[in-house]
């Protein structure tokens, strides 16, 4: 006997509602399946589409910057932008000297890491191996909550607390200035490095601390010699991740760096007013008329950050996936 | 690379010659031997009670363990075998919320007491965990952790390396990659570098934490060789779900079940003839 198609009218043994799809159900699968596959990826697209335009558009502009009449007026423009601290975009003889925007930046972001990366890492250490379980449940969350308040309100807190604290006790001539603002970057990039640092400690996981103190080792030993070097990729990644935070913060910045277009001197003076490129974009860019100089001069400054941010980004993506490799490793 | 390559060929080798039936051969051995009614023991406890807050571990345990000799925990999950192997040296105090009652007493010496320095109790009572856990450094570093901390040398360091792995069986299949990370081995060969590992500290007491759970039958093989040759000059206290596993290594054997010690004799005894009809329903395979 010749098996046909099984006809589909004929219910199977045993099995009261059919095992075979109608035709219609058939056709009405594919079209939602599709459908949603559809929707999906037309989401999904927005974003990426968005960071690619957003890409296009600030390269495009910061161009009209740079590209001269000649190669030669072309370098020179970049020249003056990267080593020339004369900022004065609206002068007669205007000057696009964003050395000092660019050194205020990293002033102050490398200030906010002085404060933020040994507290960070010293918080990430304390939930991680030290603090009892219900004391971490309760740090964890309230720290992370730092994050979540908006960078307008801690620009408040540093000019109307800070800024005066360190007019009276510090005895500073400006209480809006360089060290104003790294402290207030540092508290804003606190809970990005504990989180991800305290992430990357807990996922080495018992196995190697039991390992370690089964050896005789104390608390400490177990910490410095096997945790921290198991996790330092994701303690990295937590550094950079803060870093990135620091760097593009603009509201707190031009609250609290006192906006002055100028390279420290001496250099450690941490008392003098800066200005950032975030502060200036923001600042300047309602000012500008819509293709002049000083409009394509400020997005050469974005094109800068974006730039910086992006290679910041790539640096943490790859410690973040050395870290992930390590933790599988370590599981099989 | 090399790593596996050596595995392999051990594994040809092995299935030639190694599989012969070491029970039989084994408990035989014992009959004539095994005989601590003179001997001193070197880990006692005497009623001893271990709580996960309000919930019991092991409760009234009283066993008395001779050196040099391996002896076998066995039951059914949940039993409380691990819960009293890792009390043995203190690994229990990471978990929060636990205490312990009664004596547990390691040379002489309730581990218990405020004053006991854990940090020499781990030393002389290694232990070896149940997924080999080494830590993501060199298999030089990985044995020498434990020595340094220590304080020895730097120069006793690669005499003590050579050792603890010749020791350890090791020796021969990793020489040549000492500075390769110890993540690179193969399960077995990362267990016995832990075994290893807890030589390095020079212990009188060894724990295995189902040391061959994470195995296969080759590495479980070697691993149970090795831990044969280890009993003339350690102690070792041995927790297993496999029962021909403890029957093939252990001189004597404990049978635990919810929290109890239901009974501890030689393990031929406990495997031939035991006197607990729960010991006979689980050794028997009726039961857990």
């Amino acid at each position: 006997m010749k098996f046909n198609k099984p006809d589909i009218s004929i219910k199977a043994a045993g099995f009261a509602r059919p095992l075979l799809l109608t035709p219609a159900e058939d056709i009405r699968g594919w079209l939602f399946m599709h459908a949603g596959r559809l929707l999906f990826f037309l989401i999904t697209c927005t974003s990426v589409v968005s960071v690619f335009l957003i890409f296009t558009f600030i390269t495009r502009e910061a161009f009209g910057f740079v590209i001269c009449k000649t190669p030669i007026q072309t370098l020179g423009r970049l020249w003056e932008f990267f080593t020339s601290p004369r900022w004065y975009p609206e002068a007669q003889q205007a000057e696009f000297g964003a050395l000092s925007l660019i050194v205020g930046s990293f002033y102050v972001t490398s200030g906010a890491l002085m404060l933020a990366v040994p507290a960070g890492l010293l918080a990430a250490m304390f939930l991680s191996d030290i603090a009892p379980f219900a004391i971490r449940q309760i740090c964890k969350p309230v720290i992370e909550i730092l994050a979540a308040i908006p960078s307008v309100a801690y620009g408040f807190f540093a000019v109307l607390v800070v800024a005066p604290w360190l007019q009276t006790h510090l005895g500073l001539t400006t209480g809006t200035n360089a060290l104003n603002a790294s402290i207030m970057l540092a508290i804003m990039a606190v809970p990005t490095i504990v989180s991800v640092a305290d992430d990357a400690m807990t996922a080495t996981g018992t196995y190697i601390r039991e390992a370690s103190y089964a050896l005789g080792a104390t608390r400490a030993e177990t910490l410095i010699k096997v945790v921290i070097p198991a996790a330092h990729s994701g303690i990295i990644a937590a550094i950079i991740l803060g870093m990135m935070r620091a760097i593009g913060e603009t509201m707190v910045v031009w609250m609290a760096a006192g906006n002055a277009s100028q390279i420290p001197a001496p250099w450690w003076n941490i008392a003098s007013a800066v200005r950032t490129m975030t502060a200036t974009i923001a600042g300047d860019m309602g000012e500008t008329v819509k293709g002049s100089d000083h409009y394509h001069a400020l997005f050469m400054a974005g094109f800068t950050l974006l730039a910086m941010t992006f290679i910041l980004n790539l640096v943490s993506e790859y410690f973040l996936s050395q870290a992930k490799k390590i933790s599988v490793a370590k599981r099989k | 690379m090399t790593a596996s390559a050596v595995d392999e060929s051990s594994m040809k080798e092995r299935s030639k010659q190694d599989f012969k039936p070491r029970r039989i051969e084994r408990i035989t051995a014992n009959a004539k031997s095994f005989d601590h009614s003179d001997a001193v023991p070197i880990i006692e406890s005497h009623n001893f009670s271990f709580y996960y807050g309000t919930k019991i571990g092991v409760k009234n345990i009283t066993m008395a363990i001779y050196p040099r000799s391996v002896t076998a925990i066995i039951g059914p999950s949940g039993c409380g075998k691990s819960t009293y192997l890792r009390s043995i040296n203190r690994m229990n105090d990471l978990i929060p919320g636990t205490h312990a009652n009664g004596e547990l007493k390691v040379g002489g010496i309730n581990v218990y007491d405020k004053q006991i320095n854990l940090v020499n109790l781990r030393q002389q009572v290694g232990m070896v965990f149940q997924k080999p856990n080494p830590f993501a450094k060199s298999i030089y570093d990985n044995i020498t952790y434990g020595p340094k901390l220590q304080g020895t040398a730097r120069s006793e360091l690669a005499a003590l390396v050579e050792k603890c792995l010749r020791d350890a069986a090791l020796w021969d299949e990793i020489k040549d990659d000492l500075h390769k990370s110890a993540l690179a081995l193969s399960g077995g060969q990362q267990q016995r570098l832990c075994i290893a590992r807890a030589l390095a500290t020079k212990p009188k007491v060894i724990l295995m934490d189902e040391p061959c759970s994470a195995l296969d039958p080759v590495a479980t093989g070697r691993i149970e060789d090795l831990i044969l040759q280890l009993s003339k000059n350690y102690t070792i206290v041995i927790v297993t779900h496999n029962m021909q596993q403890a029957a093939r290594v252990s001189d004597r054997t404990a049978f635990f079940c919810m929290g109890k010690l239901i009974e501890y004799d030689n393990t031929d005894k406990i495997f031939t003839n035991p006197a607990s009809p729960q010991t006979e329903a689980y050794v028997t395979g009726r039961f857990g």
